[in-house]
């Protein structure tokens, strides 16, 4: 069988082979609203307001994707944000396979308050976010700067560094690599699993330059084509500074990880 | 907790790590960094995770970091931080005096227990438009109801008209001159003067 691998994109969790229409909307959340705890709830989907004989009424961001065998133990939930108007909200591709992953993964440590709390407030320090379809969002359709093919966007998520020079050395598990001087990046591929590794070490130019990409494998593919780093707030990895490079493909094959096009660590 | 204001034209909030590009803008931009103090950055700006360690030391009670953002387009155009002396941020800022920042006089001149010390930056075209006097002015009011000064203020020069009137609409005085230490002798005394080659730290208190 032959595949063709051109503008093929993958499940930012699982990397499975996916597809742009798999494009949601990840956005940070400041709790979790338990309906279970509201007596006669109404839900005013226009206002996004649950009103009920026992509480205030309150706003609701979203409801909640619940994945089956959750369900028994969640009933409604709907996510909250403590300022509508300004929200931190990004995009990635994820299978349905990985939204019920990672939903399923952050809502079952809830489940212990869901029998005490209407709200579920998380700390600031804490990281928790919603995943919904893109369609609920006012939202653009873009073109790819490098494929050329149209996807749904929340807004700029890349920006493009052109790589002044760069160079590549050894890294040994349990050894921190040194951001030896001129250089402004370093990334590598040493894990548990690989502990002889390779450390990457780039000097870049100041600016950035916004760039629009309908993916990870699009900017990677960028990033090989113009020898530039790509970087972005990456909502997977806890709203984080991350960077794509020329070798992000090799980085997680070393690394192990499921999708080959997953941000490294600055 | 990093409370958040509202005047008429801006929202000043808690930083969140959307505004991380915007930030890094004002932080590789040499005029800027010129302003405020320090060199321009590259992209070790991002090394480690920035959003996280404000919130750590918000938690602590040490920094307020706030994003000024534009009111009707929510776009990150600079930012407030308040950083306390009861903490490594006093020795951050006098680290140039070396041991002599922990002297008596020293601290006669510095509140190390209850002093903060404010710094703010706005990114080139929304200066001059009143917009930091605007901010500014609900920090101090949040810094007087919470009991949060004597607040210090460092201008790296007194060229520096913008940020000196600034901080004299808001009734900060002229506290302690800044002169280069490696330039410290008689004979430079009188050019540095003369050439306003100097910087000065402004305090405040209600």
């Amino acid at each position: 069988m032959v595949v063709d691998v051109k503008n093929v994109v993958h499940c930012e969790y699982y990397g499975s082979v996916s597809s742009i229409e798999k494009t949601r909307a990840i956005t940070k959340i400041n709790g979790v609203i338990n309906l279970r705890m509201f007596r006669n709830p109404i839900v005013d989907t226009s206002k996004k307001l649950i009103f009920s004989e026992n509480k205030e009424p309150i706003k609701y961001f979203q409801k909640m994707f619940i994945p089956d065998d959750l369900k028994a133990e969640c009933d409604d939930l709907y996510s909250w944000v403590d300022d509508p108007d300004d929200i931190e909200q990004s995009t990635a591709i994820l299978s349905d396979k990985g939204v019920r992953y990672l939903m399923g993964s952050q809502l079952v440590k809830l489940i212990g308050y869901l029998n005490e709390y209407d709200l579920i407030q998380f700390p600031d320090d804490a990281f928790f976010f919603a995943i919904d379809e893109i369609s609920k969002f006012k939202h653009q359709i873009k073109k790819c700067d490098n494929w050329g093919i149209e996807y749904p966007s929340l807004g700029r998520k890349y920006q493009v560094k052109e790589i002044i020079h760069q160079k590549s050395e050894k890294e040994i598990w349990g050894r921190p690599g040194i951001l030896w001087p001129g250089f402004d990046v370093r990334i590598g591929d040493c894990s548990a699993d690989n502990p002889n590794g390779t450390g990457y070490l780039f000097a870049t130019k100041r600016e950035f330059m916004p760039r629009s990409f309908c993916s990870n494998e699009s900017a990677v593919d960028y990033c090989i084509k113009n020898n530039v780093l790509v970087f972005y707030i990456d909502y997977l990895n806890k709203a984080k500074m991350r960077v794509l490079s020329p070798f992000t493909e090799s980085i997680n094959i070393n690394l192990q990880n499921p999708h080959k096009f997953r941000s490294s660590n600055i | 907790m990093t409370p958040r204001f509202s005047t008429d034209r801006l929202v000043v909030r808690e930083f969140k790590n959307k505004d991380l590009f915007e930030c890094y803008e004002l932080f590789s931009n040499s005029e800027t960094m010129n302003l405020f103090g320090g060199s321009t950055k590259n992209t070790e700006f991002f090394h480690g995770d920035f959003g996280a360690s404000i919130q750590e030391e918000t938690k602590a009670e040490i920094l307020h970091f706030w994003s000024v953002t534009l009111k009707d387009e929510n776009i990150f155009i600079g930012f407030i931080r308040l950083m306390s002396y009861a903490s490594y941020y006093y020795d951050v800022s006098f680290s140039s005096l070396g041991d002599q920042r922990y002297s008596t006089e020293s601290l006669n001149y510095f509140d190390r227990k209850n002093g903060w010390e404010i710094d703010y930056a706005l990114v080139p075209d929304m200066r001059n438009k009143g917009l930091m006097r605007e901010a500014v002015g609900e920090i101090l009011e949040f810094c007087a109801n919470s009991k949060k000064y004597p607040i210090y203020a460092k201008v790296n020069s007194i060229k520096n008209t913008a940020t000196i009137k600034l901080l004299l609409h808001f009734n900060f005085k002229a506290h302690l001159p800044m002169i280069d230490t490696t330039r410290l002798n008689l004979d430079m005394m009188d050019k540095i003067f003369q050439e306003k080659d100097y910087g000065m730290i402004y305090k405040w208190q209600p």
